[in-house]
């Protein structure tokens, strides 16, 4: 299997973990895997990209433009950003939740929440849209939303891997002390699509 | 082997495992942080030292007197960081070295977490010290080896180059513990031998300077065939002329004739990948290591191999350069036609065929290659087609999103008071390099300058001197106080500039991740330490007027801050309150949440404070998820709506 997946989200929703427990399951299952990440300033709430290229050992750290055949977003205006990297094919994940920015909580620069889902729902009408904010909540916290999207992304087929081996990704990934709910997030993600 | 996940930076600390690494230094900077992070976790199992640094130019004299006596050494360090350890490497290139030193100084095209984005080979050229340059994670490990090996056998440092998309780019990558562990099986014999070769002199300087530029024909010797350089003309591969020969362009080439070919590529470090990417794409050969039509020449060494370079630019009438940075090895190609007398045209970011600022990507190498005689056969973004619901309509205005100062964050406290106490004043706020620039953001609007670590303290003298009458603050964090504040500090002091000085000490270093530094009282072995306490430093330094706040107490930072400014003389302010990312997993504060029936919705907290928790729900204040519990909001609140709670509510 060889594919393009993109994670956009906010610094902070862990988007880096995703990226890595989804190419270290690509591993786990025999094929080559890159990644390349957004570590450093926009970490602190600005907004991060991960390229995960799963499957051909010849190519570079960024997806080019078109490529991604499969969009996993944490945030829905960070999904619009990510639109010129889609291929016409994209099979696309979408947490409905936003993080209105403080420019945005200031009156600087307005987040058209409606009108940003309406056009998602419009140029990617194949798109699954959940909230997944609401299911890392109940299993815990927000940080729990990076686990919701790769369990909802996993049965989904977006991330077309074996079950198994993104399990055993989390478990190689993540600290023994969050382990469990992690897991927990992940399953009740897998129910969301 | 199995084959694991590693990020490049990963990749360089394993490597330093492999080579039998015994003293390992550094200081935090992006994209650089991991490879020492990565390294703190092996150093108890495999024994071996590691340090966060008080600076580049410690880190490195440090690496280098253990080299001295036989250690292998590894320093590491973002590009400007080098800047700061530039002084110790011109000359320690003269002198050399015993053990393998290896200088790590991380590139960041694009710049994306940089003031700058200056090309570490230049300084590599001008100190005239070998530079290798990997692609890739696996690649990676395998050079930094090599760099070991490198500097040992010259007897010189050798500077490793990741750019960022290599640092905090990953790949699979197998791993030889066994023989990482076997490397230390044996204890390294270590001893310095006395001898004037260590000590520099103008008249071994000069010996050494002529040493080194012969040392550089040697390193060229060196650098002629893998790993450090990978040529491949496709006629010697036995490779029919592909589309980017003369063949069928023109009449064909007698028998015994070489071909010339109407396009080769040279490229190096990550940008290799690109290429090869677009190629494969282009040519639609999955593998074409060896299968390329396209002449091309991989370099991962400096200084080039003039004669393999010439060779090669014989062979073709125009040459591509990709390279990430200043256009140094398309500036080298050309001196090198120049000499050997070809009349290859040579392009890349000089002349335009790249941009000669950002980084490079697919999409750019597809782009500058559709111009040449590959249109037809280079895929680039424009001519791959969009879905007609994404054509639809236009895409909404989107929100803006900067990075900021997490909620919580103690900066935005301090950077509040200094506002309430001195902007009436047209005080000038000289800022510096760590989270804190953050504080340049509406609303907070703190930051005035902002150049290079430290520069804080000595710009605000400048600034002083040029305008008496202005009140000049000084912000800097605890780790660049440690870094390179404190010579600024006592050129206040010794020269009586009024300027008041504030040590936004988070007991952390954190924009990086949250190293250590030595205000924290622990060091990088994980051994409890001496806390150097700044309040301390600047009394013993001569500072009169030195004081300590809370500046989560809003009220008593401002009278201090007040008090500060009213002081004739220089004067430091240290505000201590722990980095909220250090509580984050700890939830040791409460939390706090609006009292919505005496709320009167002013907006106040919002427009003073722009903290992330702050939020509109429904057209009414609200404190999220996010809340540290730092009240500073209730602090500011005219109406007392916003209170402590016990448990979290969503």
């Amino acid at each position: 299997m060889k594919t393009d997946l993109l994670i956009a989200g906010v610094g902070g929703q862990g988007t880096v973990l995703a990226s890595r427990v989804i190419a270290t399951a690509a591993i786990n299952a025999g094929l080559p895997a890159f990644t390349s990440e957004t570590i450093g300033m926009a970490q602190r709430e600005g907004c991060v990209l991960s390229h995960v290229r799963i499957g051909d050992s010849n190519v570079g750290p960024l997806i080019p433009k078109r490529y991604a055949k499969g969009l996993i977003a944490f945030e829905p205006a960070e999904a619009v950003r990510a639109m010129g990297f889609l291929d016409k094919n994209v099979r696309a994940l979408i947490n409905t939740r936003p993080i209105a920015p403080v420019t945005a909580t200031l009156g600087q620069a307005p987040y058209h929440f409606r009108e940003v889902l309406d056009y998602l729902r419009e140029a990617l009408p194949e798109a699954v849209l959940v909230d997944a904010g609401a299911i890392a909540l109940e299993a815990g916290g927000l940080k729990f939303t990076n686990t919701v999207m790769l369990g909802a992304a996993a049965a989904t087929r977006i991330i077309d891997l074996p079950r198994t081996s993104l399990l055993q990704a989390i478990e190689q990934l993540v600290p023994g002390k969050y382990l469990e709910a992690n897991i927990k997030a992940f399953e009740m993600g897998a129910q969301l699509s | 082997m199995k084959k694991e996940l590693l990020l490049g930076n990963e990749a360089i600390a394993w490597g330093a495992v492999l080579a039998g690494v015994n003293v390992v230094t550094g200081y935090p900077g992006t994209p650089s942080s991991e490879i020492v992070a990565t390294l703190a976790d092996l150093a108890s199992d495999y024994g071996f030292y590691v340090e966060w640094s008080v600076n580049e130019k410690a880190a490195l004299e440090v690496a280098a007197g253990a080299s001295y006596s036989g250690a292998r050494s590894i320093v590491t360090m973002k590009q400007v960081g080098l800047n700061v350890a530039a002084d110790a490497m011109m000359t320690l290139a003269y002198i050399g070295v015993k053990g393998g030193l290896v200088i790590v100084s991380a590139d960041d095209p694009g710049p994306h977490s940089s003031q700058n984005e200056q090309d570490t080979r230049a300084y590599a050229r001008m100190a005239k010290l070998p530079v290798l340059e990997p692609s890739d994670p696996e690649e990676a490990l395998r050079l930094t080896v090599e760099a070991f090996e490198l500097s040992e056998k010259f007897s010189v440092p050798v500077i490793l180059r990741p750019t960022t998309r290599l640092c905090h780019g990953s790949g699979s990558v197998s791993i030889d513990r066994e023989k990482a562990r076997s490397n230390y099986s044996v204890p390294r014999k270590m001893s310095f031998e006395r001898d004037s070769k260590w000590v520099i002199f103008p008249a071994l300087s000069r010996r050494r300077h002529q040493g080194l530029w012969d040392m550089n024909q040697e390193f060229q010797s060196h650098f002629s065939a893998p790993p450090f350089l990978l040529t491949n003309i496709p006629e010697e591969a036995g490779i029919s002329a592909g589309a980017g020969s003369t063949a069928g362009k023109g009449p064909a080439p007698g028998p015994g004739a070489q071909l010339r070919y109407e396009l080769g590529i040279v490229c190096c470090g990550v940008s290799r990948r690109y290429v090869k990417e677009v190629l494969a794409a282009a040519t639609g050969v999955a593998a074409i290591d060896n299968d390329t039509a396209y002449p091309m020449f991989e370099v991962a060494a400096f200084p080039i191999n003039a004669e393999a370079a010439a060779a090669f630019m014989k062979r073709c009438r125009r040459v591509l350069v990709v390279e990430e940075g200043d256009p140094l090895l398309e500036e080298e190609l050309a001196l090198i036609a120049q000499k050997y007398q070809l009349d290859t045209v040579i392009s890349g970011r000089k002349d335009g065929k790249f941009s000669p600022v950002g980084e490079l990507n697919a999409d750019l190498v597809s782009l500058a290659l559709s111009g040449s005689e590959m249109r037809s056969t280079t895929t680039t973004a424009q001519s791959i087609p969009i879905s007609d619901t994404m054509q639809q309509r236009p895409q909404p205005d989107l929100p803006v999103r900067p990075p900021v100062l997490c909620a919580g964050c103690p900066h935005r406290a301090s950077f509040y008071i200094w506002g309430q106490a001195a902007r009436k004043h047209q005080a000038i706020f000289t800022g510096d390099i760590g989270c804190y620039t953050l504080g340049n953001a509406q609303p907070l609007d703190a930051v005035d300058t902002c150049l290079c670590m430290g520069a804080s303290f000595t710009l605000a003298q400048g600034l002083k001197l040029a305008e008496p009458k202005r009140p000049v603050v000084a912000f800097l964090g605890d780790s660049t106080f440690f870094h390179s504040g404190i010579p600024g500090m006592i050129n206040a002091v010794f020269n009586n500039t009024p300027i008041k000085m504030v040590v936004l000490d988070n007991r952390t270093t954190a924009m990086t991740g949250n190293q250590t530094n030595p205000g924290v009282g622990q060091n990088l072995m994980g051994k409890q330490t001496v806390t150097v306490d700044p309040l301390a430093v600047a009394k013993a330094c001569g500072v009169q007027f030195v004081r300590e706040v809370d500046p989560f107490d809003l009220s008593a930072s401002i009278a201090t801050a007040s008090e500060a400014l009213q002081y004739p003389g220089p004067a430091l302010i240290v505000m201590r309150q722990p980095c909220a990312t250090l509580l984050k997993h700890t939830g040791s504060r409460m939390r706090f949440a609006v009292n919505s029936a005496t709320c009167t919705n002013c907006g106040i907290c919002i427009g003073k404070l722009g903290c992330p928790a702050l939020v509109r729900k429904e057209g009414k204040v609200h404190i999220n998820d996010s809340c540290t519990g730092c009240g500073i909001c209730a602090q500011v609140c005219p109406s007392g709506s916003i209170a402590e709670v016990q448990a979290h509510e969503n």
